[in-house]
Order: structure tokens, then C-alpha cells, then sequence
């Protein structure tokens, strides 16, 4: 059974009159690679320095493994995390080498083999002796994931560790982190504003839009329900999907309670709506959907939007 | 708290400007000592009035090279910067607090590292001065170990006002996040202090200012009985602005 990484309830955060999150429920299970999405402004770096305890928590409750961030503990269960908060922070006169063994002796793992053997991880190893000043912005995001890496941590928190890499740059970062999951079972917190950059590399997604997660998904379930197709919303799920078997309508899955997709956007929306009105399951809405990811992500914000005008 | 301050020395002896200020508080020492030159930025027109006229013997050199500590904070602005100010400037105190350090370790072990610097360079710049003028040929005017006992009250009663007026800098720096605030906070508080004291007159501003207690001690203003005053006002302004310091930090936005 899975063990829990960090667990999140009712988390909220105001700055003056703004409310910047509102009741965040979140819970990341150990060897997770969990993508925070939402776009710039929706809360995504708030909630991490929440986490890392770079921002006072005045309401609602973090546990990360194990311990709680009102209690003393906390201090010691960061000790088992590596993080890199909007940016890495990094002594610019210092070279490679030398801003590893700074953060080495910090955490107390001031071992020169294990500094060059994660230069080697992150593939610094020809700038072990280059002046962090020196180097291009994908080569500062490699450091600060190494500082990050130093003590292997059980757990990883990166805000957009991807933000302006060169396509090259993202895949390096996306196998590193692969690699640390599979080979070091190490629990990731990532966050970016694009989908697409997160959607290889993560198992689970949480869709955070204005201070709220409107979505945890796993992958495979985005998997199904980013691909083309005809969304049908319905009062009964089982009585439409007797009936869409009965038609021969396929292949289709079924997302919730009321959600089916059929993964066919040739068919006729009105002769399906009429098959399951003519059966007795009622149709609360249908429509196509284009199939991609971001586009995914775009409508769930709309919808969010929508729901939100409703509301007020 | 040992491993911030092991990190930090290896940061600090990796740093150009450690060595420059070093360099920096030698040569001063030695220059002063063989030029015979007497001088201090806050030196006061009482203290040189209660000078007697300069002997320059090897003991004598300790007490006068006292005057000169008071330029001393200016030029270890640079490891102030260093140790303190670039956590703030390049962000990189998230490394530390996020990897599990309190606040107030932070604090603490942050001020701490500054301090034994400084003590060892004013202690260097004291004994570098002294050898330049037994080497001089200059009569010693006291036994060695007086001549010790001397440097290491001087040290410390400066050492002590520095650690005041660095820890209110750090007050600031962490309020503001701003190194030029701190940096200009510690250029001009000590001349400030006096300044304002030769208008206003108040007493207990002579308590406050931190970095003119080891010249009044030499020049006799101060004496050793009443020195422990002076100590205990610089010590507890020194934790007040360390607990400060760190009850801020924790209830800000980083």
C-alpha cells in the first residue's frame, strides 16, 4: 500500500484581502511524479513555498512525511526533501564544484565523491570549474536540481524547473527526473504553466486554476480524456452504456459518474443523443472535443471560468 | 548550526573579498605601526585630549592601534556582504531554510560566523601592528603578557560594539531585503550616534555608541569598572536584534 508523501487539507492563503489559495485538498503518495499545473498567477509557486515553509501557514494543514508544518518535527522532514523555488539560488562567483560543496557541507553530506558523482547525475561535469555566472540558464537549472539532489532527498519539490530551456533542455531535465524516480524511488512535486512540458514525465496531474485545484487526474485518465472524441454527460451512466454497446457505438470509457467519452468524433452527436433519449437516459449535454492536451487544459479552465461567473 | 558554519567558511575562503579584506587589515596594522600614525573615525577631540603624548613602545602601539579599530567595521562591510547580505541578494537563503534550518539557527549561526571572522582579523590587525614594532626595534613598555591581556581586551570590547551594530544592520537587511540599506546603516550609524550626542546631549546615547568603546578605554574616558556597562547593552542590543531578525524572517513572505 502506498504510503503518503505529503498530504494537504484546507489549505488557504490570503495576501491582505486576496485570497491566493483557497481550501487546497492535495495528497502526493510516495514515488508519485506529481505535475502541478496552472497558468503563471494561479497560486502553483504560493502552494510550494507553503510547503517548504518559505511562506507562514495561516490556515488549513500540511503533512509532509509524516510530520506536521505546525509542529517541530517539520524541520527534520525537510531535511529529507531537495528543492528549487522559482529559481535556483546559486553564489554567482562560485564555480560548479564549489556552490555543490557549499550546499554539501550545509546538509552534511561534505563528501567530494558524492559532489562529482551528481555533477556526473545532472551532466556538469565538463563546468565542474566554471563560475555559476557563466553558465546559460539550462545549465543554472542543472545546478540547482544538483543542490537540490545533494543529499538524496525522499522527495522533490520543482517549481518550473523547465521555464525557459530550450527544447533540448526539457527532455535532458524530463530523463533526470525519470531517472531519479525509477532508479532513486524518489517522490517529485513539479509545477509548470504548460501541460505538454509536464505530461511526459508525470503520473499524476492537479489542475490549479486561480487559487483553487479544480482537478487531480491520474495519467492514463487524461490519457483518455484528451483524446478526440464526443463527451456525453449523462443522468445515468450504465443505462447510456447499455445502450451505446446495444448501438455498437465504440470504444468508449466511462470517466465518472456522469461523464462517458467515445473515442470516435465522426459520429453523428444528434443520432446519439436520440438513441439515448429513445432509450429513457437522460442527456444533460454532448459535444466534440478536438483531442489534445491543451486543449484539455484550456476547456477545463473555461469551464472553471464559467462555473465561477455562474456562481457569482 | 556547525554545518551552516562550516559552509559558510568555506564559502568566505573561497571568496575574493575575504582575502582582500585581509590584506586590507594587515597593511593598515602594519602602516599605522611604522608611520606611528594615530587616527579613528569617531575619535573625538575628549579622547585625544586624554592621550598622554605618544610613546611609541610595542605595548603602546596596542593601545593606540585601538583608535584605528574604529575604521575597522568599514572595511569588514565586505564580509557583512559576503556572509550575511548575499543570502539576501542572490535568494540563497531558500537553500538553507527550505533544507530544515530555523529561523533563528539561521540567525544566529549566520552572525556568529561574521563575528569569530572579525575577531580573528582585529586580533590579527593588533598582533601584525605590535610585531611591526618590536620588529621596529621599539622598546616593549610592558611584559608579553600584558601586552596579550591588552589586545585581547581591546579585541573584544570592539568585537562586542561591532556585533551590536551588525546585528541591528541585520535587522534591516532582513526587513528590507536590501544589502546597500544595511551597508549604508552601518557606514553611518556610528557617526551618526556622536554626532547627535554633541547636540542633544543626552547620556545615555554614550551607551549606544557601540564602536567607541575601546578608544574611550584607551583614552581613559572609560574605565575597566565601567566598561561592563557598555558590554551588557551592546550584548542584549545584539540578541534583541538577533531575536528580531529571526521573528521577522518568520512571519515574512520568502
Amino acid at each position: 500500500m502506498p504510503t503518503t508523501a505529503l498530504q494537504l487539507s484546507d489549505v488557504t492563503k490570503k495576501f491582505g484581502r486576496q485570497t491566493v489559495l483557497s481550501n487546497i485538498n492535495m495528497t502526493i503518495q510516495q514515488g508519485d511524479i506529481y505535475g502541478l499545473i496552472g497558468e503563471n498567477g494561479a497560486g502553483k509557486s504560493t502552494l510550494m513555498r507553503l510547503i517548504t515553509g518559505l511562506s507562514p501557514l495561516r490556515s488549513g494543514q500540511i503533512m509532509l512525511l509524516g510530520a506536521s508544518r505546525n509542529q517541530a518535527g517539520y524541520n527534520q522532514a525537510l531535511q529529507r526533501i531537495g528543492t528549487i523555488i522559482e529559481s535556483p539560488a546559486l553564489y554567482p562567483h562560485l564555480t560548479v564544484y564549489q556552490n555543490l560543496m557549499v550546499s554539501a557541507k550545509q546538509k552534511g553530506v561534505a563528501n567530494r565523491q558524492d559532489v562529482l558523482a551528481t555533477i556526473q547525475f545532472v551532466g556538469l561535469t565538463e563546468k565542474t570549474k566554471t563560475k555559476a555566472n557563466r553558465l546559460s540558464l539550462g545549465q543554472r537549472q542543472r545546478l540547482g536540481l544538483a543542490i537540490a539532489l545533494l543529499a538524496q532527498p525522499d522527495f522533490l519539490i520543482l517549481d518550473e524547473p523547465i521555464n525557459g530551456l530550450d527544447p533540448m533542455g526539457i527532455i535532458e531535465i524530463r530523463d533526470l527526473l525519470h531517472r531519479l524516480n525509477t532508479e532513486q524511488q524518489t517522490t517529485i512535486l513539479i509545477s509548470s504553466h504548460i501541460l505538454t512540458e509536464l505530461y511526459q514525465v508525470c503520473t499524476r496531474f492537479g489542475f490549479i486554476h486561480r487559487g483553487r485545484l479544480i482537478q487531480e487526474i491520474t495519467k492514463p485518465a487524461l490519457d483518455a480524456a484528451s483524446q478526440s472524441g464526443i463527451i456525453l454527460h449523462v443522468a445515468d451512466v450504465n443505462a447510456a452504456s447499455e445502450v451505446l454497446d446495444a448501438q455498437h457505438i465504440k470504444p468508449f470509457n466511462v470517466m465518472n459518474n456522469h461523464q462517458i467519452i467515445i473515442y470516435n468524433n465522426t459520429l453523428d452527436t444528434g443520432e446519439i443523443n436520440y438513441q439515448l433519449n429513445h432509450a429513457g437516459v437522460r442527456v444533460d449535454d454532448i459535444q466534440t472535443q478536438s483531442g489534445s492536451l491543451e486543449t484539455y487544459f484550456t476547456t477545463l479552465l473555461q469551464k472553471d471560468d464559467q462555473k465561477g461567473g455562474a456562481a457569482s | 548550526m556547525m554545518r551552516i558554519f562550516k559552509s559558510d567558511l568555506y564559502r568566505l575562503f573561497h571568496t575574493t573579498g575575504f582575502w582582500l579584506t585581509l590584506v586590507v587589515t594587515l597593511i593598515a596594522a602594519v602602516v599605522s605601526a611604522a608611520n606611528k600614525a594615530i587616527g579613528g573615525i569617531t575619535m573625538g577631540t575628549s579622547a585625544l585630549e586624554n592621550m598622554a603624548a605618544p610613546n611609541w613602545t610595542v605595548y603602546n602601539t596596542a593601545r593606540y592601534l585601538s583608535f584605528s579599530t574604529t575604521y575597522l567595521p568599514y572595511v569588514f562591510i565586505g564580509l557583512f556582504v559576503i556572509l550575511i547580505g548575499y543570502e539576501f541578494s542572490q535568494q540563497t537563503y531558500k537553500n538553507t531554510l527550505t533544507a530544515g534550518i530555523g529561523r533563528w539557527q539561521f540567525i544566529i549561526s549566520k552572525n556568529l560566523t561574521l563575528l569569530l571572522t572579525v575577531g580573528v582579523l582585529i586580533a590579527l590587525f593588533f598582533f601584525s601592528g605590535v610585531l611591526t614594532s618590536a620588529i621596529a626595534g621599539r622598546p616593549m613598555g610592558a611584559a608579553l603578557g600584558k601586552i596579550i591581556s591588552r589586545i585581547l581586551l581591546y579585541t573584544g570590547s570592539q568585537l562586542v560594539g561591532i556585533a551590536a551594530v551588525y546585528a541591528l544592520a541585520t535587522v534591516l537587511l532582513v526587513l528590507f531585503h536590501s544589502t546597500v540599506i544595511a551597508a549604508v546603516f552601518i557606514v553611518v550609524f556610528p557617526l551618526f550616534v556622536p554626532g547627535l550626542n554633541t547636540f542633544v546631549h543626552w547620556s545615555w546615547l554614550k551607551y549606544i555608541d557601540f564602536l567607541s568603546t575601546s578608544q574611550n578605554l584607551t583614552a581613559g574616558i572609560l574605565s575597566n569598572q565601567t566598561l561592563g556597562r557598555f558590554i551588557l547593552v551592546s550584548v542584549l542590543t545584539t540578541i534583541i536584534a538577533w531575536l528580531a531578525s529571526a521573528l521577522i524572517l518568520k512571519n515574512q513572505e520568502l
